[in-house]
């Protein structure tokens, strides 16, 4: 059974890789003793099913205004304060409205009043860097995309390397795919009507759901995996 | 050796001071307040002291201002003033510090002071305690001086003294010496002094004269030190009053500064200064303070100052830390003009002995933090980094936030708790509201055009009508409508001061 060329190819460089720089492969001898991280729950089953420990970078990508990224926002952080700690949410066009969160989980969020895109990436920049917080939020859904395309794919791998070595997940919200190297990109695009309004939101956030446009795991992402695996 | 300065009825010489012609008349001291010389108008305030004059007519302290008046129909009621009291143990503790550096601030009208390593004190104490008589006199306070080989007795040989008394050596027999002094003398507090009373206990002798293991198994320790205090035989070092370090410093430039390295260079060089003084008096820093004076342009618009507390989030005094703060908000200051005058201060409190948490805290690093949110505040504006508070009115579209501050860490909110139910969809705000424009039928809306956002509304609720504030000029009033569009997006609309604005997206 032959392995496809351009899969055959990443297997030789790592092969390569690992010959070349050894002590970068090179196991800890306390690795097999480490516990595996713990995956924080948010008590979102669109989420949860997905692993997301900490250190990850996970896009939400909301294609029209009333899609339910914003049901899904204020889900995770409700979650993320009820477990005691503290979240950061920059707010891109400063549209968060306080009412949206139970006032008790309130004074464990840091407000970030964002108008501009760089402004949130310099933000996110100094929060991630920061590494006091565990959670992070973008929430860019509101500014233009003109505005996020313009942003250089080394932010985000900025932001992704300082949300790993900081052990911080870093949550954005986008109108569209903008995020590079994301360890989860999810597409929710959920029919809402008016009768919403009246539903209790632990309701409408279970029964939210999310479409996985790229999941990685460590090494390849997950598309790459499922080749080879046929391949092989 | 000790001295004692005792300015009898301290209370009432201070507020009669000002006031010689209450010298030869019966005057008594209420316990109340405000103002120094104030006739009473209620009968009701007890009288806590009198003078001579007063005493002689019968009026006596604890009874009130109407048994006094009956007493002694002439007798002038003043009030007390705790401001004049306070000036004028102020200037008592002066007197004090302009002789010896080594004085206790003992009580209301009572300084002691010690002598220790002055040769030939006896010969001294004469003139000493005539100057000290004299300078008190000249400001209208009546005193007595002492002189004993220990603080407690000098203080009680004081009041004794008429008005001066030395005694080289404690007396013989120092019971009997101090036998005719009223117990209140000896400061205890009021269930004490109401005890000692009501066992017909009034004079240190009659005192003295029970058994002090009996005292002391009736009042406990402190009845036994009370009975010693009363023998003479307390011995005590005294809590010498220190002038307090200044944790500030300030400088005026001879030509204004229009640049931020100088202020940064003289920042540094002032932290440095003042964390050591924090360091020799074993405190931390809390907030700095941070004062900037601008040149004046004769522009009445124009901000005279620049005033700042930054807050460190965990007390400390790192000089390197407090810096960074410092920059990272000068940095951020746009100075209308050149900077005449700079004060930078450090809040001092006792360094945090409470233990942390054993496993992670809420904040790794709280200082780290402070620095965060500072460069934070730097990039986008104080008023726009902070918790958000919840709101305290019913008007929509109110915000307020408050500095970040670390709360209680760690425990989850129970989910179990009784928290109100929320319901429906957040809603993301359009700041400021856009303009819109709604095409009504039949009294349903059935059209939005708010530029990017328009279609044809398929459903709708409302109006709802929200008003308040109408007792006020600043009185509001709206209507709302939420409106689904034919793109599926859920709107929510305004109409308020004749216009209409899409206030919010749904979902």
């Amino acid at each position: 059974m032959s392995t496809p060329p351009i899969a055959a190819k990443i297997i030789e460089l790592r092969a390569q890789l690992k010959t070349q720089f050894p002590e970068a492969h090179a196991e800890s001898r306390f690795r097999q003793m480490e516990e595996p991280p713990v995956v924080p729950k948010f008590g979102l089953p669109c989420l949860d099913q997905h692993a997301v420990p900490p250190g990850s970078v996970v896009e939400i990508v909301g294609p029209r205004w009333s899609c339910g990224s914003g049901l899904l926002l204020a889900g995770v952080l409700e979650a993320a304060l009820r477990q005691g700690g503290y979240a950061a949410l920059v707010d891109g066009r400063d549209a968060f409205d306080p009412q949206s969160l139970p006032a008790d989980l309130l004074q464990r969020l840091l407000w970030v009043r964002c108008r501009k895109v760089e402004q949130v990436t310099r933000c996110a920049d100094l929060l991630l860097r920061d590494g006091n917080l565990p959670l992070v939020i973008a929430d860019l859904q509101l500014n233009a995309a003109r505005d996020l395309q313009r942003v250089p794919g080394s932010t985000w791998f900025r932001l992704r390397a300082l949300a790993e070595s900081r052990g911080a997940c870093f949550f954005a919200f986008t109108p569209c795919q903008t995020v590079a190297g994301v360890r989860l990109r999810l597409l929710v695009d959920q029919r809402l009507g008016l009768d919403a309004l009246d539903r209790p939101r632990l309701d409408l956030v279970r029964s939210l759901q999310a479409m996985t446009m790229i999941e990685r795991h460590r090494g390849l992402d997950s598309t790459a995996e499922a080749r080879l695996a046929k391949a092989g | 050796m000790f001295t004692a300065l005792v300015i009898p009825d301290f209370a009432l010489q201070v507020a009669s001071c000002h006031h010689g012609e209450m010298r030869d008349r019966p005057v008594a001291l209420l316990e109340e307040s405000p103002g120094s010389a104030v006739i009473i108008q209620r009968g009701k305030a007890p009288v806590l002291q009198c003078n001579a004059a007063a005493r002689m007519c019968g009026v006596a302290s604890g009874m009130t201002a109407s048994q006094a008046q009956a007493r002694c129909p002439h007798v002038h009621l003043i009030y007390r003033d705790p401001a004049a009291e306070r000036a004028a143990q102020m200037k008592l503790l002066d007197l004090a510090a302009s002789h010896t550096p080594d004085y206790e601030d003992t009580a209301p009208g009572v300084v002691c002071m010690d002598w220790l390593g002055l040769r030939d004190m006896q010969r001294r104490a004469c003139g000493l305690a005539g100057e000290m008589l004299a300078e008190l006199r000249g400001r209208g306070l009546e005193a007595k001086f002492a002189l004993a080989p220990n603080p407690d007795l000098a203080v009680l040989a004081a009041h004794l003294a008429d008005p001066t008394l030395l005694l080289p050596e404690a007396p013989e027999d120092v019971r009997a010496f101090l036998a005719p002094l009223p117990v209140e003398v000896l400061m205890p507090d009021e269930e004490k002094l109401a005890l000692l009373r009501l066992w017909g206990v009034r004079t240190l002798g009659a005192l003295t004269a029970l058994k002090r293991a009996e005292i002391a198994r009736r009042l406990g320790r402190d009845g036994a030190e009370l009975w010693d205090h009363a023998a003479g035989r307390r011995q005590r070092l005294l809590q010498l009053v220190r002038p307090q370090p200044i944790f500030s410093q300030s400088i005026e430039f001879d030509h204004p500064v229009q640049q931020t390295e100088p202020l940064l260079f003289l920042c540094r060089r002032f932290l440095e200064t003042l964390c050591a003084r924090l360091e020799g008096a074993w405190l931390v820093a809390r907030e700095i303070r941070l004062r900037l004076d601008f040149e004046n342009l004769h522009d009445p618009l124009q901000p005279k100052l620049h005033e700042r507390a930054l807050r460190i989030a965990e007390p400390c005094r790192d000089v390197d830390l407090l810096f960074r703060l410092v920059q990272t908000h000068l940095e951020g200051v746009t100075a209308p003009s050149s900077v005449t005058a700079m004060t930078l201060g450090l809040e001092p409190v006792r360094p945090n002995t409470h233990q942390t948490q054993l496993f992670e805290g809420s904040l790794r690093d709280p200082n780290r933090f402070a620095e965060t949110l500072a460069q934070l505040e730097a990039a986008l504006g104080p008023e726009r980094v902070g918790i958000p508070l919840p709101a305290t009115t019913h008007e929509p579209g109110v915000i307020a936030l408050e500095p970040f501050e670390e709360k209680e860490a760690g425990e989850p909110v129970a989910g179990t708790r009784r928290e109100p139910l929320m319901l429906g969809l957040p809603v993301r705000c359009f700041r400021p509201p856009r303009q819109a424009r709604v095409v009504f039928s039949k009294g349903r809306p059935v059209h939005l055009d708010a530029g990017e956002i328009q279609g044809r509304v398929l459903d709708d609720r409302g109006p709802w009508l929200l008003s308040g504030h109408w007792w006020e000029p600043g009185a509001w009033s709206r209507r709302e409508w939420d409106v689904h569009l034919s793109d599926g997006t859920l709107c929510k609309l305004v109409f308020e001061h004749g216009e209409w604005s899409l206030e919010g997206v749904w979902g």
